[in-house]
Protein backbone atom coordinates (compact mmCIF):
# COMPACT_ATOMS: atom_id res chain seq x y z
CA UNK A 1 0.00 0.00 0.00
CA UNK A 2 0.72 3.34 -0.59
CA UNK A 3 -0.34 6.60 -0.51
CA UNK A 4 0.71 10.40 0.19
CA UNK A 5 -1.23 13.09 0.43
CA UNK A 6 -0.41 16.90 1.15
CA UNK A 7 -3.44 16.87 3.49
CA UNK A 8 -3.62 17.36 7.10
CA UNK A 9 -5.58 16.19 9.53
CA UNK A 10 -8.14 16.47 12.78
CA UNK A 11 -6.66 14.94 16.10
CA UNK A 12 -3.11 15.00 14.45
CA UNK A 13 -1.76 18.31 15.53
CA UNK A 14 0.46 16.58 18.53
CA UNK A 15 2.50 15.36 16.06
CA UNK A 16 2.85 18.16 13.93
CA UNK A 17 6.27 19.03 15.40
CA UNK A 18 8.54 16.39 16.21
CA UNK A 19 10.72 17.19 19.60
CA UNK A 20 13.94 15.06 19.82
CA UNK A 21 13.46 14.35 22.84
CA UNK A 22 11.86 11.83 25.37
CA UNK A 23 8.82 14.42 25.82
CA UNK A 24 8.50 14.66 22.05
CA UNK A 25 8.46 11.03 22.05
CA UNK A 26 5.88 10.40 24.00
CA UNK A 27 3.70 13.61 21.75
CA UNK A 28 4.07 10.67 19.11
CA UNK A 29 3.16 7.64 20.64
CA UNK A 30 0.12 9.64 22.60
CA UNK A 31 -0.89 10.50 18.47
CA UNK A 32 0.04 6.95 17.54
CA UNK A 33 -2.80 6.02 20.35
CA UNK A 34 -5.51 8.31 19.16
CA UNK A 35 -4.81 7.47 15.73
CA UNK A 36 -8.06 5.73 13.71
CA UNK A 37 -7.14 4.55 10.50
CA UNK A 38 -3.61 3.56 8.47
CA UNK A 39 -3.61 6.65 6.94
CA UNK A 40 -3.13 8.82 10.23
CA UNK A 41 -0.35 6.44 10.98
CA UNK A 42 1.57 7.06 7.69
CA UNK A 43 1.34 10.32 8.18
CA UNK A 44 3.15 10.02 11.54
CA UNK A 45 5.50 7.50 10.42
CA UNK A 46 6.85 9.84 7.70
CA UNK A 47 7.20 12.64 10.01
CA UNK A 48 9.18 10.87 11.93
CA UNK A 49 11.49 8.77 9.14
CA UNK A 50 12.13 12.41 7.60
CA UNK A 51 12.88 14.14 11.05
CA UNK A 52 15.11 11.23 11.49
CA UNK A 53 17.14 11.70 8.65
CA UNK A 54 15.96 8.71 6.71
CA UNK A 55 14.05 8.64 3.79
CA UNK A 56 11.50 5.66 3.63
CA UNK A 57 10.01 3.79 6.33
CA UNK A 58 8.09 0.45 5.91
CA UNK A 59 6.17 -1.47 8.54
CA UNK A 60 5.60 -5.60 7.55
CA UNK A 61 4.31 -8.34 9.05
CA UNK A 62 6.49 -10.81 9.52
CA UNK A 63 5.51 -13.50 6.69
CA UNK A 64 3.69 -17.11 6.84
CA UNK A 65 4.61 -19.40 4.61
CA UNK A 66 1.74 -18.79 2.06
CA UNK A 67 3.15 -14.67 2.09
CA UNK A 68 4.85 -14.88 -1.30
CA UNK A 69 5.72 -11.25 -1.95
CA UNK A 70 6.54 -8.02 0.23
CA UNK A 71 3.06 -6.69 -1.15
CA UNK A 72 1.36 -9.34 0.96
CA UNK A 73 3.18 -8.52 4.49
CA UNK A 74 3.48 -4.73 4.01
CA UNK A 75 1.46 -3.02 6.65
CA UNK A 76 2.13 0.27 5.36
CA UNK A 77 5.17 1.86 4.09
CA UNK A 78 6.23 5.13 2.15
CA UNK A 79 8.60 2.70 -0.31
CA UNK A 80 7.44 3.98 -3.68
CA UNK A 81 5.02 1.84 -5.74
CA UNK A 82 7.78 0.85 -8.10
CA UNK A 83 9.99 -0.69 -6.19
CA UNK A 84 7.87 -2.34 -4.13
CA UNK A 85 6.70 -3.58 -7.49
CA UNK A 86 10.48 -4.54 -8.84
CA UNK A 87 11.35 -5.95 -5.23
CA UNK A 88 8.88 -8.41 -6.03
CA UNK A 89 9.37 -9.06 -9.58
CA UNK A 90 12.37 -10.12 -8.68
CA UNK A 91 11.56 -12.48 -6.39
CA UNK A 92 13.75 -10.94 -3.03
CA UNK A 93 11.74 -11.79 -0.32
CA UNK A 94 12.39 -15.56 -0.57
CA UNK A 95 15.80 -15.01 0.44
CA UNK A 96 15.43 -11.61 2.49
CA UNK A 97 18.38 -11.52 5.12
CA UNK A 98 16.33 -8.77 6.70
CA UNK A 99 13.30 -10.94 6.76
CA UNK A 100 15.83 -14.11 8.64
CA UNK A 101 17.37 -11.49 10.93
CA UNK A 102 14.04 -10.31 11.87
CA UNK A 103 12.86 -13.65 12.63
CA UNK A 104 15.73 -15.04 14.05
CA UNK A 105 16.37 -12.25 17.10
CA UNK A 106 14.30 -9.37 18.69
CA UNK A 107 17.22 -7.01 18.71
CA UNK A 108 17.38 -4.06 15.85
CA UNK A 109 19.13 -4.36 13.52
CA UNK A 110 21.35 -1.77 11.58
CA UNK A 111 22.49 -2.75 8.59
CA UNK A 112 24.04 -1.55 5.81
CA UNK A 113 23.05 -2.63 1.85
CA UNK A 114 26.70 -4.01 0.66
CA UNK A 115 27.14 -6.00 3.91
CA UNK A 116 23.73 -7.84 4.91
CA UNK A 117 23.14 -8.16 0.95
CA UNK A 118 26.65 -10.40 0.41
CA UNK A 119 25.63 -13.73 0.88
CA UNK A 120 21.68 -13.85 0.18
CA UNK A 121 21.93 -17.31 -1.33
CA UNK A 122 19.88 -16.41 -4.24
CA UNK A 123 22.77 -14.77 -6.16
CA UNK A 124 20.95 -11.98 -6.86
CA UNK A 125 23.09 -9.07 -4.93
CA UNK A 126 24.29 -7.43 -7.88
CA UNK A 127 20.80 -6.64 -8.77
CA UNK A 128 19.69 -5.87 -5.20
CA UNK A 129 22.34 -3.39 -4.62
CA UNK A 130 21.39 -2.01 -8.08
CA UNK A 131 17.59 -1.48 -7.43
CA UNK A 132 18.03 -0.24 -3.69
CA UNK A 133 21.12 1.96 -5.32
CA UNK A 134 18.20 3.74 -7.51
CA UNK A 135 16.45 5.00 -4.60
CA UNK A 136 18.96 6.33 -2.71
CA UNK A 137 18.97 3.31 0.03
CA UNK A 138 22.16 2.24 1.18
CA UNK A 139 21.64 1.48 5.15
CA UNK A 140 18.94 2.08 7.84
CA UNK A 141 17.45 0.30 10.58
CA UNK A 142 14.74 -2.44 11.58
CA UNK A 143 12.98 -3.09 14.67
CA UNK A 144 11.42 -6.27 15.69
CA UNK A 145 8.02 -5.79 16.76
CA UNK A 146 4.63 -7.31 17.98
CA UNK A 147 1.36 -6.84 19.31
CA UNK A 148 -0.93 -7.95 22.23
CA UNK A 149 -1.73 -10.91 19.98
CA UNK A 150 1.06 -12.51 19.34
CA UNK A 151 1.56 -10.84 15.82
CA UNK A 152 5.47 -10.38 15.17
CA UNK A 153 6.44 -7.58 12.45
CA UNK A 154 9.22 -4.91 11.57
CA UNK A 155 9.04 -1.53 11.19
CA UNK A 156 12.38 -0.61 9.07
CA UNK A 157 13.99 2.81 8.55
CA UNK A 158 16.22 3.39 5.37
CA UNK A 159 17.96 5.89 3.94
CA UNK A 160 21.72 7.30 3.64
CA UNK A 161 22.38 8.86 6.84
CA UNK A 162 24.96 7.63 10.00
CA UNK A 163 24.28 4.82 11.93
CA UNK A 164 21.95 5.24 14.88
CA UNK A 165 23.32 5.38 17.79
CA UNK A 166 22.48 3.51 21.30
CA UNK A 167 20.06 6.44 22.79
CA UNK A 168 18.62 6.79 19.33
CA UNK A 169 17.77 2.62 18.86
CA UNK A 170 15.86 2.92 22.12
CA UNK A 171 13.65 5.50 21.50
CA UNK A 172 12.82 4.94 18.37
CA UNK A 173 12.01 0.98 18.73
CA UNK A 174 9.64 2.43 22.10
CA UNK A 175 8.04 4.32 18.95
CA UNK A 176 8.32 1.45 15.98
CA UNK A 177 6.27 -1.11 19.30
CA UNK A 178 3.89 1.88 19.84
CA UNK A 179 3.43 2.20 15.74
CA UNK A 180 2.35 -1.54 14.66
CA UNK A 181 0.76 -1.99 17.84
CA UNK A 182 -1.67 0.45 17.09
CA UNK A 183 -1.77 -0.81 13.15
CA UNK A 184 -2.80 -4.11 13.93
CA UNK A 185 -5.29 -3.20 16.21
CA UNK A 186 -7.36 -0.68 14.61
CA UNK A 187 -10.68 -1.26 14.12
CA UNK A 188 -13.56 0.91 12.68
CA UNK A 189 -13.99 3.70 15.16
CA UNK A 190 -18.10 3.85 15.07
CA UNK A 191 -18.87 7.77 14.95
CA UNK A 192 -20.84 9.00 18.02
CA UNK A 193 -22.08 11.48 15.30
CA UNK A 194 -24.52 8.83 14.02
CA UNK A 195 -26.58 9.45 17.11
CA UNK A 196 -27.41 13.22 16.68
CA UNK A 197 -28.16 12.85 13.42
CA UNK A 198 -32.22 12.56 12.11
CA UNK A 199 -33.39 9.38 10.82
CA UNK A 200 -34.36 11.77 7.60
CA UNK A 201 -31.11 12.96 7.69
CA UNK A 202 -29.26 9.30 7.92
CA UNK A 203 -31.20 8.41 5.30
CA UNK A 204 -30.52 11.38 2.56
CA UNK A 205 -26.73 11.02 3.31
CA UNK A 206 -27.29 7.30 2.81
CA UNK A 207 -28.99 7.58 -1.14
CA UNK A 208 -26.00 10.67 -2.08
CA UNK A 209 -23.42 7.93 -1.11
CA UNK A 210 -25.52 5.80 -3.82
CA UNK A 211 -25.18 7.87 -6.23
CA UNK A 212 -28.65 9.28 -5.88
CA UNK A 213 -29.20 12.46 -6.90
CA UNK A 214 -31.00 15.07 -4.74
CA UNK A 215 -34.37 14.98 -7.00
CA UNK A 216 -34.22 10.97 -7.06
CA UNK A 217 -33.56 11.07 -3.06
CA UNK A 218 -36.97 13.32 -2.83
CA UNK A 219 -38.82 10.65 -4.63
CA UNK A 220 -37.08 7.55 -2.91
CA UNK A 221 -38.18 9.00 0.20
CA UNK A 222 -41.52 10.89 -0.77
CA UNK A 223 -40.04 14.37 0.25
CA UNK A 224 -39.77 17.16 -1.51
CA UNK A 225 -36.03 18.45 -3.08
CA UNK A 226 -35.93 21.62 -1.03
CA UNK A 227 -36.83 19.10 1.64
CA UNK A 228 -33.91 16.75 0.83
CA UNK A 229 -31.14 20.09 0.45
CA UNK A 230 -32.24 21.07 3.83
CA UNK A 231 -31.02 17.81 5.58
CA UNK A 232 -28.52 17.71 3.95
CA UNK A 233 -27.38 21.24 5.03
CA UNK A 234 -28.42 20.25 8.89
CA UNK A 235 -26.13 16.92 8.40
CA UNK A 236 -23.19 19.48 7.12
CA UNK A 237 -24.09 21.68 10.04
CA UNK A 238 -23.47 19.05 12.77
CA UNK A 239 -20.65 16.83 11.51
CA UNK A 240 -18.94 19.91 10.51
CA UNK A 241 -18.54 19.67 6.93
CA UNK A 242 -18.18 22.33 4.06
CA UNK A 243 -20.66 20.69 1.76
CA UNK A 244 -22.43 17.83 0.38
CA UNK A 245 -19.08 15.59 -0.83
CA UNK A 246 -17.50 16.08 2.65
CA UNK A 247 -20.80 15.47 4.11
CA UNK A 248 -20.87 11.76 2.33
CA UNK A 249 -16.80 10.93 2.56
CA UNK A 250 -16.76 12.03 6.30
CA UNK A 251 -20.01 9.56 6.58
CA UNK A 252 -18.52 6.87 4.64
CA UNK A 253 -15.52 6.87 6.40
CA UNK A 254 -16.89 6.54 9.84
CA UNK A 255 -19.34 4.00 8.88
CA UNK A 256 -22.55 5.63 8.86
CA UNK A 257 -23.72 4.93 5.32
CA UNK A 258 -24.76 1.15 4.84
CA UNK A 259 -25.71 -0.39 2.15
CA UNK A 260 -23.76 -2.77 -0.64
CA UNK A 261 -25.32 -1.81 -3.83
CA UNK A 262 -23.86 -2.24 -7.23
CA UNK A 263 -21.96 0.74 -8.37
CA UNK B 1 -4.81 -1.83 -27.47
CA UNK B 2 -3.81 0.75 -24.65
CA UNK B 3 -3.46 0.63 -21.56
CA UNK B 4 -6.53 1.66 -19.11
CA UNK B 5 -6.84 5.22 -18.09
CA UNK B 6 -9.78 6.85 -16.24
CA UNK B 7 -11.04 9.58 -14.96
CA UNK B 8 -13.17 10.85 -12.12
CA UNK B 9 -14.76 13.93 -11.00
CA UNK B 10 -16.75 14.32 -7.28
CA UNK B 11 -19.06 17.48 -7.91
CA UNK B 12 -18.59 19.11 -3.97
CA UNK B 13 -22.30 20.68 -4.25
CA UNK B 14 -24.08 17.25 -5.16
CA UNK B 15 -21.87 14.87 -3.41
CA UNK B 16 -22.08 13.01 -6.63
CA UNK B 17 -19.18 10.96 -8.45
CA UNK B 18 -19.03 10.51 -12.15
CA UNK B 19 -16.49 8.28 -14.20
CA UNK B 20 -15.35 7.74 -17.59
CA UNK B 21 -15.24 4.51 -18.98
CA UNK B 22 -11.59 3.02 -18.30
CA UNK B 23 -12.62 3.47 -14.48
CA UNK B 24 -15.79 1.11 -15.26
CA UNK B 25 -13.38 -1.12 -17.31
CA UNK B 26 -10.88 -1.36 -14.88
CA UNK B 27 -13.42 -2.05 -12.06
CA UNK B 28 -14.52 -4.56 -14.48
CA UNK B 29 -17.83 -3.58 -14.79
CA UNK B 30 -19.63 -2.07 -17.76
CA UNK B 31 -19.75 1.14 -18.58
CA UNK B 32 -22.48 3.34 -17.68
CA UNK B 33 -23.83 6.91 -17.55
CA UNK B 34 -24.52 8.62 -14.44
CA UNK B 35 -23.83 8.84 -11.22
CA UNK B 36 -22.17 6.52 -9.76
CA UNK B 37 -22.63 4.20 -6.05
CA UNK B 38 -19.37 5.78 -4.27
CA UNK B 39 -20.01 3.55 -1.28
CA UNK B 40 -20.22 0.49 -3.38
CA UNK B 41 -17.16 1.72 -5.36
CA UNK B 42 -15.15 2.38 -1.93
CA UNK B 43 -16.47 -1.51 -0.69
CA UNK B 44 -14.71 -2.66 -3.85
CA UNK B 45 -11.12 -2.00 -2.16
CA UNK B 46 -9.59 -4.48 0.50
CA UNK B 47 -10.79 -3.42 3.76
CA UNK B 48 -7.81 -2.18 5.31
CA UNK B 49 -7.30 0.18 2.03
CA UNK B 50 -11.07 1.32 1.95
CA UNK B 51 -10.72 3.72 5.13
CA UNK B 52 -7.80 5.07 3.67
CA UNK B 53 -9.09 6.08 0.55
CA UNK B 54 -12.19 7.48 2.05
CA UNK B 55 -10.35 9.58 4.03
CA UNK B 56 -8.00 10.54 1.48
CA UNK B 57 -11.31 12.08 -0.67
CA UNK B 58 -12.34 13.46 2.52
CA UNK B 59 -9.43 15.17 3.61
CA UNK B 60 -9.13 16.63 0.04
CA UNK B 61 -12.87 18.13 0.09
CA UNK B 62 -11.66 19.75 3.73
CA UNK B 63 -8.45 20.99 3.13
CA UNK B 64 -8.21 21.18 -0.73
CA UNK B 65 -4.71 19.12 -0.77
CA UNK B 66 -4.13 16.55 -3.74
CA UNK B 67 -3.26 12.73 -3.41
CA UNK B 68 -2.24 9.76 -4.79
CA UNK B 69 -2.52 6.09 -3.73
CA UNK B 70 -1.74 2.63 -4.81
CA UNK B 71 -4.19 0.31 -3.19
CA UNK B 72 -5.67 -3.34 -3.56
CA UNK B 73 -9.20 -2.93 -5.56
CA UNK B 74 -11.34 -6.75 -6.08
CA UNK B 75 -10.60 -8.21 -8.72
CA UNK B 76 -13.53 -10.39 -9.79
CA UNK B 77 -12.47 -13.93 -8.10
CA UNK B 78 -8.90 -13.16 -8.59
CA UNK B 79 -8.23 -11.78 -4.93
CA UNK B 80 -6.96 -8.22 -5.56
CA UNK B 81 -5.10 -6.17 -8.16
CA UNK B 82 -3.46 -2.66 -7.64
CA UNK B 83 -5.00 0.58 -8.52
CA UNK B 84 -3.30 3.58 -9.06
CA UNK B 85 -5.28 6.93 -8.59
CA UNK B 86 -4.98 10.97 -7.85
CA UNK B 87 -6.87 13.45 -7.34
CA UNK B 88 -6.80 17.20 -6.67
CA UNK B 89 -8.87 19.92 -5.83
CA UNK B 90 -10.60 22.37 -8.41
CA UNK B 91 -12.85 25.17 -9.10
CA UNK B 92 -14.39 25.35 -12.40
CA UNK B 93 -14.90 28.25 -14.84
CA UNK B 94 -18.07 28.88 -13.30
CA UNK B 95 -17.15 28.88 -9.43
CA UNK B 96 -18.37 25.61 -8.20
CA UNK B 97 -15.96 23.29 -6.57
CA UNK B 98 -14.69 19.42 -7.68
CA UNK B 99 -12.43 16.90 -7.56
CA UNK B 100 -10.76 15.31 -10.45
CA UNK B 101 -8.39 13.10 -10.98
CA UNK B 102 -7.05 9.63 -12.56
CA UNK B 103 -7.40 5.76 -11.93
CA UNK B 104 -5.42 3.10 -13.80
CA UNK B 105 -3.94 -0.07 -13.13
CA UNK B 106 -0.73 0.60 -11.38
CA UNK B 107 1.83 -0.91 -13.49
CA UNK B 108 5.94 -1.23 -13.71
CA UNK B 109 6.78 1.70 -15.95
CA UNK B 110 8.17 0.54 -19.08
CA UNK B 111 9.86 2.59 -21.64
CA UNK B 112 7.72 1.99 -24.59
CA UNK B 113 5.99 3.71 -27.46
CA UNK B 114 2.33 3.06 -28.98
CA UNK B 115 0.65 4.58 -31.93
CA UNK B 116 -2.96 4.21 -33.48
CA UNK B 117 -1.84 2.96 -36.85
Amino acid sequence: MFCDSQGRGPGLELASEYVSSVAGDQEIVDSLGHCETLYDIFRILKRLTISSGFKYFNMLRLPAASDATLNDISIITNWPPELIGAYDRMGLISHSPIIKAMQQSTKPLVWNLSDINSDRGDGKENEVLNLFGEYGIVNGVYFHTADANGQHGTLGLSGEREQPDHDELIRLSYIANHAFEQATSLVTVKSRNIDVLTQRERECIHWTANGKTSGEVAKILGISENTVNHHMASSAQKLETVNKAHTVAKAIRQGMVSGKGEI
Amino acid sequence: MFDQYGLWRLDCESGLVYWSRDVYLIHGLEPADGTVNLQAAIDRYHPEDAKIVSQMVEECVQYQRPFRFVLRLKHRDQGYKLVKSTGCYRETPEGKSELIGTFSEFALPIRSIATTE
